[in-house]
This record gives structure tokens, C-alpha cells and sequence, in this order.
């Protein structure tokens, strides 16, 4: 069987050691602020032989969040708290990029500060539930 | 943020009905400002977003994910295979670092649009995802479908997929229970042939940073996402 899957890639500048991705996946691990937990550090780590990881969503404001438990990309803290997750990728010879995430109309009043109401591009409604720190609660329609 | 954390690159979240999707597709954007209307228009946020972040980061270190079909989050588009060209054409002028594609869609399994004609319209790296496994990976390199292949759910359920993969090792089950929230036990396996770390329960919650009393314990109960591909390969194998 063909080896390419194994086979090191150079992606511009970055050598990866094979053309394994990891896909990004939510996994609701992160603290209330943002910041990255020690069970993610562990997460990453042990995954780091794939050519490269894609991490999990990072919204890249508050407004931006859309989940309970999602690590931010939007202040200082928030990457601080990401760095000794790169770095045990890093140690391991893996690659990682943050993947940066807005939710828009995929969130929830209670997720956004002062209860303002998500953003999207136009007041349409999504169907189904969000995610929230109290339970599943519907989707609004936006203010247009 | 993610450069001074010190990141190799960044992914923008084009897709899965996130923002910058709810602006590229019709179904979700009916505005009738220069942000809606044309694909033109609905690309511009898109656009202006990847000026902003090569300002910062070469675009080299800088990848975009797209899904096309993709009905997660209430989504669809009244032309994908059309409008998605366009976006990925216009993409491939700016020499970023890989166009990263979920294929079909993970609502209804299906997938109809044409991902070979949407990658060819692409020079840089492809990453090819959604339901690959280690045969369909090696063809999809093979055909030249792909630069890379993106692996989701495998990944979950095998930290060292890599070398399962390459020695052809059996893979672990995917545990839906584990995937949100902090009941990570089941997972931190490493693999079936070198010693197991068995963590207790309770050294795993010691380890977190966080305080326990604002996770929603719910999480870890939620039903079976209605969109994980049930049919994955690596979830039969035992």
C-alpha cells in the first residue's frame, strides 16, 4: 500500500512529519474564562505525532462565543494559559494552529456579555437548541 | 493572541455555520448591504478578515475551512458548487498555507457537490476531511484529491492514530460519552501495545484548572450529536 500518508510534507515554511491532520474538535474542556485545562494540555500531547493539529475552536472575542467551555483567543490570560499546550506539541516535534471561531447567530443571549443578543448577518433564526451553561435553550432571531 | 501564544499558524473557521458561513451562504446572509447579495459581497467579511490576520501572520501560516454542503447549524446555499468555486478561486490568490474542506454533509451523510473540481480550482495545500480512514486517505493522496487528510473522530479515540495506522494496528472504539466535558478517562489510553496510563477518576478532576461548579455537568450526558457520521470505520472495529 502507497506510504504518502506517512510521508513528511512541507507546508510553506513548516516541515510536517506526515500528511495526518488533526481535525479541530470542540471539546468543552476549557475553564468559564477561556482557559486552557490541564486535560487539554494532556489531550494535544498525546496526539502530537500527527503532522499537524488543527485546536479546537477558539472564539476570538467575547462576542464571539457561542459554547460553554471553549478556550479563548482574546486576551492575554487566554493565550498565556495556551502556551504550555504548544509548547508539550512542540516538544513532541508536532505542529498546531489555533483554529479562531466566531459564532454569530450560533449562540446564545446568556453566553454574551450584559445578555446582548448574538451577532449575524441578517435576523434569521437557526433551528434547533443552544448549548448554554444552564441547558439547551432555543435559538433567538437577531435584531436586523 | 494566537501568535503571541505562540501557534504555527491559524485556521480560519469559514464553516459549520459559524459567522464567517452565515455570510458566504444565501441562506443564512440576506443582507442588501455590500456584505450580502453577490458572492462578490458575501466574501467581503471573509476577505476582510484574511487581510487583517496576513498582517500579522505570513499567509503561508494561514489556512481557511470551508464546507460547502454542509447543513449543520441550520445552513444552506442556493448554489453551492457555483458560489463555493468562486470563494475557493479567490482564495488561491492569496498563497495561504492550506484550503481545508469538510466534504458533504454531516446532517445527512450525503455528498454531492464535485470536491475535485473545487480543489483543483485551488493551488496551494488541500486538506481533505470528513469520514476518511486509512484507505480512503491513501487513495484520496494517491488520485491527487488531496494534499492531507484531516481525521476527526479516529483521532478522539486514538491519541497515536498515527502509528496505528502506519502498523496497522486495531483501533479503539469512538466513546461519544467521552467527547464533551470532563470525562476524559477512556481516552487517555495510549495504545494496546505499550503500557496503558490508567488515571482514576478522581486524579483527573484534581488535574483540572477550572472550578468545577461552573461545568455544566449536563454536557457529559447530551444525547449522540445528530451528526456524527455513525457509519465511521472506526467505529465498527473491536
Amino acid at each position: 500500500m502507497s506510504k504518502k500518508l506517512f510521508a513528511a510534507v512541507q507546508l510553506g515554511s513548516l516541515k510536517l512529519s506526515n500528511r495526518m491532520v488533526m481535525a479541530p474538535m470542540t471539546r468543552n474542556r476549557a475553564s468559564q474564562q477561556g482557559l486552557v485545562s490541564n486535560m487539554m494540555i494532556e489531550h494535544y500531547q498525546q496526539r502530537a505525532t500527527a503532522g499537524l493539529i488543527i485546536a479546537e475552536s477558539s472564539p476570538v472575542s467575547a462576542q464571539a462565543v457561542g459554547y460553554p467551555n471553549t478556550p479563548g483567543m482574546f486576551n492575554t490570560e487566554q493565550a498565556a494559559s495556551w502556551a504550555p499546550l504548544i509548547e508539550s506539541v512542540h516538544a513532541k516535534g508536532g505542529h498546531i494552529f489555533a483554529q479562531l471561531q466566531h459564532c454569530g447567530r450560533i449562540s446564545h443571549s446568556s453566553m454574551q456579555l450584559d445578555n446582548a443578543l448574538p451577532v449575524a448577518p441578517s435576523a434569521i433564526k437557526a433551528d434547533g437548541q443552544a448549548v448554554t451553561y444552564t441547558g439547551m435553550l432555543d435559538y433567538q432571531t437577531l435584531a436586523p | 493572541m494566537a501568535k503571541l501564544a505562540g501557534f504555527d499558524g491559524v485556521e480560519i473557521h469559514g464553516a459549520n455555520g459559524y459567522i464567517i458561513d452565515q455570510f458566504l451562504r444565501d441562506g443564512s446572509n440576506q443582507r442588501t448591504d455590500p456584505y450580502g447579495g453577490s458572492v462578490e459581497n458575501r466574501m467581503r467579511l471573509l476577505n476582510e478578515i484574511l487581510d487583517a490576520v496576513i498582517s500579522v501572520w505570513s499567509s503561508d501560516r494561514v489556512g481557511v475551512r470551508l464546507t460547502p454542503e454542509n447543513s449543520f447549524n441550520s445552513m444552506s446555499d442556493s448554489q453551492p458548487q457555483q458560489h463555493f468555486g468562486y470563494f475557493i478561486e479567490q482564495l488561491s490568490t492569496r498563497q495561504l498555507g492550506y484550503l481545508h474542506i469538510l466534504q458533504g454533509d454531516m446532517m445527512t451523510k450525503v455528498s454531492l457537490l464535485d470536491y475535485r473540481a473545487l480543489r483543483d480550482k485551488f493551488s496551494g495545500s488541500y486538506i481533505a476531511n470528513n469520514g476518511y480512514d486509512l484507505q480512503k486517505a491513501q487513495t484520496a493522496l494517491d488520485n491527487g484529491d488531496a494534499s492531507l487528510v484531516a481525521f476527526g473522530l479516529p483521532f478522539l479515540a486514538n491519541p497515536d492514530l498515527v502509528r496505528r495506522y502506519k502498523e496497522q494496528l486495531p483501533l479503539n472504539p469512538v466513546d461519544f460519552d467521552t467527547f464533551y466535558g470532563g470525562n476524559e478517562i477512556r481516552n487517555m489510553r495510549i495504545s494496546p501495545v505499550s503500557s496503558l496510563r490508567a488515571i482514576k477518576r478522581s486524579d483527573a478532576r484534581k488535574e483540572t484548572q477550572w472550578n468545577d461548579e461552573s461545568f455544566p455537568s449536563y454536557l457529559t450526558k447530551l444525547p449522540r450529536p445528530a451528526h456524527a457520521p455513525c457509519l465511521h470505520p472506526c467505529m465498527q472495529s473491536r
